[in-house]
């Protein structure tokens, strides 16, 4: 049985589909990807299906969205974390 | 000079490379986790967002437009309600945009930055000069003063104006309600006790919930001609600011004069006024769709004004013996003070100051109702000199109105009584005072003991008004020692009353 995302957290005997975005700085390949797509799958107990975003301004890294939480592991979410260290 | 000052840069930019690269080299690079959401609907000033996991009731949410909100309604685990607090500065919140926690909950500069300035609740400028460069930010919503960190009033605090200062005297830590109709000087008798703090040391904060900022302008011009600004911090939510801007206002104002209480300073705050913030408050609270109670009004609305008024109180000497004193005003309709928000308030301050509109149509002001207005600290808010000049002032006063209520039915009265009514209309004369001209201490002391003496007994009525100002100035020109003494120790001995009264013949008899 297929349940949507706003179920949360599913009801025993379903499994969820959810949806995610991965926004990397260059091309990612399939090993990659699928890496990811498991850490998550694992971490979420749900089937994730991620669409693959390059955006060059982040430098480096990757940023992951699933379901409304953001994983910024982005080479520039990291430089402005030191930034906000250096500043304090 | 200059081969000097060439030295040291480099010395100086050494230092600062130095302290930079350490920083640099303590500092981890780290990989967040942050919590989304997107707007599903928005109007009303109101916007509802899915996502946003973890957030928590009263959480600062961010929009990627620049707008912030606070999440005031947890619906279920994958939708919050945030109210939308504008600013000039953002572009409307609209469906489909992403809103982001900030797992805090708002704060505002405050701090010797917010003193001479005018913000509104987000600690933005409305007065057309840069930016707050504040070196602390605080919470809006904070815990009151538990009981053990708290002292006795024990210090007055003057407004300048006879009327409170002698009969319903404020302490400092105290909350004192001014409270009644349109238009019968509440405002007034706030802006007086603000400008009589001059020179005193204790820092005032105004703040205007609802108001016309025509009115606002025109205050805080009063306020700088008065040389009274660099002392007092303004925020304000006008009328024409929306709901829960009109609502955070007053804990924005707390929060600023809460700073400088745990300071260790003695600071005023002045809410004008609490029925505009409750109707605001009203208003967003319908909009979350919260269960309307007794006249619309939700049903924390007496949550509402006593937490922000709990806030302020006098601390203890190991808290820094700071103190906040609060001047709520609430607007009654028909001078109905048992109307539900007139008398939620009541019930949390420490005393009312009642003014009402027959007193002043005919001219009494301040117009204070005396019989029902009462300071719940009373007598240790007063110098020994006021409390020995003003103590019987409130039962001189209640007598005289019983028998003000005979005296219209026009019946033969004894000499007795007919003299009772006579120093009850001097005193009653003697307590008026004009708008902008607060009295010290020492001054009001004077003026009471002439009165209270029964010296004016023989002054025809209309010429009380001009007596007690001369023989204040009298006293100022001739007799200034005696002056100088009640003010500087409070104090009011024997012997100087018994020299007042000698002055006071003395003035009586070049007096014409």
């Amino acid at each position: 049985m297929i349940v949507g995302a706003d179920c949360h957290p599913p009801l025993p005997g379903y499994h969820m589909f959810l949806k995610g975005k991965i926004v990397t700085a260059s091309m990612l390949d399939d090993d990659a990807i699928t890496d990811i797509t498991e850490r998550f799958e694992k971490r979420y107990d749900a089937n994730i299906d991620f669409t693959v975003e390059i955006n060059s301004s982040i430098i480096g890294g990757v940023i992951v969205t699933v379901q409304g939480d953001v994983y910024d592991g982005s080479v520039r979410g990291r430089l402005k974390s030191m930034r906000e260290q250096i500043t304090k | 000079m200059d081969e000097n000052f060439s030295a040291v840069v480099p010395m100086f930019s050494r230092e600062i490379g130095k302290e930079l690269l350490e920083r640099v080299k303590e500092a981890e690079p780290r990989s967040s986790v942050s919590h989304i959401g997107v707007v599903i609907s928005a109007g009303d000033g109101i916007a509802t967002i899915r996502g946003l996991e973890g957030c928590r009731s009263g959480e600062l949410i961010t929009f990627d437009s620049g707008a912030y909100g606070i999440a005031l309604n947890i619906i279920d685990d994958m939708h919050v309600s945030a109210v939308l607090l504008t600013s000039s500065e953002a572009e409307p919140v609209t469906q489909g945009l992403t809103a982001r926690r900030t797992q805090r909950v708002l704060e505002v500069p405050v701090g010797e930055a917010a003193l001479g300035r005018v913000i509104n609740p987000l600690g933005h400028p409305l007065d057309g000069k840069a930016p707050l460069r504040a070196l602390k930010f605080r919470r809006v919503e904070m815990e009151a003063p538990g009981i053990m960190d708290r002292a006795p009033i024990d210090t007055p605090l003057q407004t300048g104006i006879m009327a409170v200062d002698g009969v319903v005297p404020i302490g400092r830590g105290q909350r004192e309600l001014i409270i009644g109709d349109r238009q019968t000087g509440k405002t007034a008798i706030a802006l007086d006790t603000i400008l009589n703090q001059r020179g005193s040391n204790i820092y005032c904060v105004y703040v205007g919930i609802g108001q016309k900022n025509s009115t606002m302008a025109a205050l805080v011009r009063t306020l700088e001609d008065a040389g009274a600004m660099e002392y007092t911090a303004v925020v304000n939510a006008s009328a024409s600011d929306s709901a829960p801007m009109q609502y955070i206002a007053p804990f924005t104002g707390c929060a600023i004069a809460e700073e400088f209480m745990y300071q260790g300073k003695d600071v005023l705050i002045v809410y004008d006024d609490l029925s505009k913030h409750a109707v605001a408050y009203r208003s967003m609270s319908l909009l979350l769709k919260r269960p309307p109670g007794r006249e619309a009004y939700p049903g924390d609305i007496f949550y509402l004004h006593s937490r922000l008024l709990e806030r302020a109180a006098k601390l203890s000497k190991e808290k820094g013996g700071g103190s906040m004193t609060a001047l709520p005003i609430i607007e009654t309709l028909a001078g109905d003070i048992s109307a539900y928000i007139p008398t939620n308030v009541i019930s949390i301050t420490d005393g009312q100051i009642f003014l009402s509109t027959e007193l002043f149509l005919s001219g009494i002001r301040p117009a204070l109702n005396i019989g029902l207005s009462v300071s719940r600290v009373g007598g240790a808010a007063q110098t020994k000199a006021m409390r020995k000049v003003a103590g019987k002032l409130r039962l001189e006063l209640a007598q005289y109105r019983e028998l003000m209520v005979f005296s219209q039915f026009g019946s033969e009265l004894d000499s007795a009584t007919r003299k009772q009514l006579q120093y009850g209309e001097r005193l009653t004369e003697t307590l008026k005072q004009d708008q902008y001209r607060p009295l010290p201490m020492a001054h009001q002391v004077v003026i009471l003991a002439s009165a209270v003496r029964g010296h004016l007994d023989d002054v025809p009525l209309h010429d009380v008004e001009r007596f007690n100002a001369g023989f204040l100035q009298f006293m100022i020109a001739r007799h200034s020692r005696i002056i100088a003494k009640i003010q500087n120790t409070g104090q009011l001995e024997d012997e100087a009353l018994e020299r007042i009264d000698e002055c006071c013949v003395e003035y009586k008899a070049q007096f014409s």
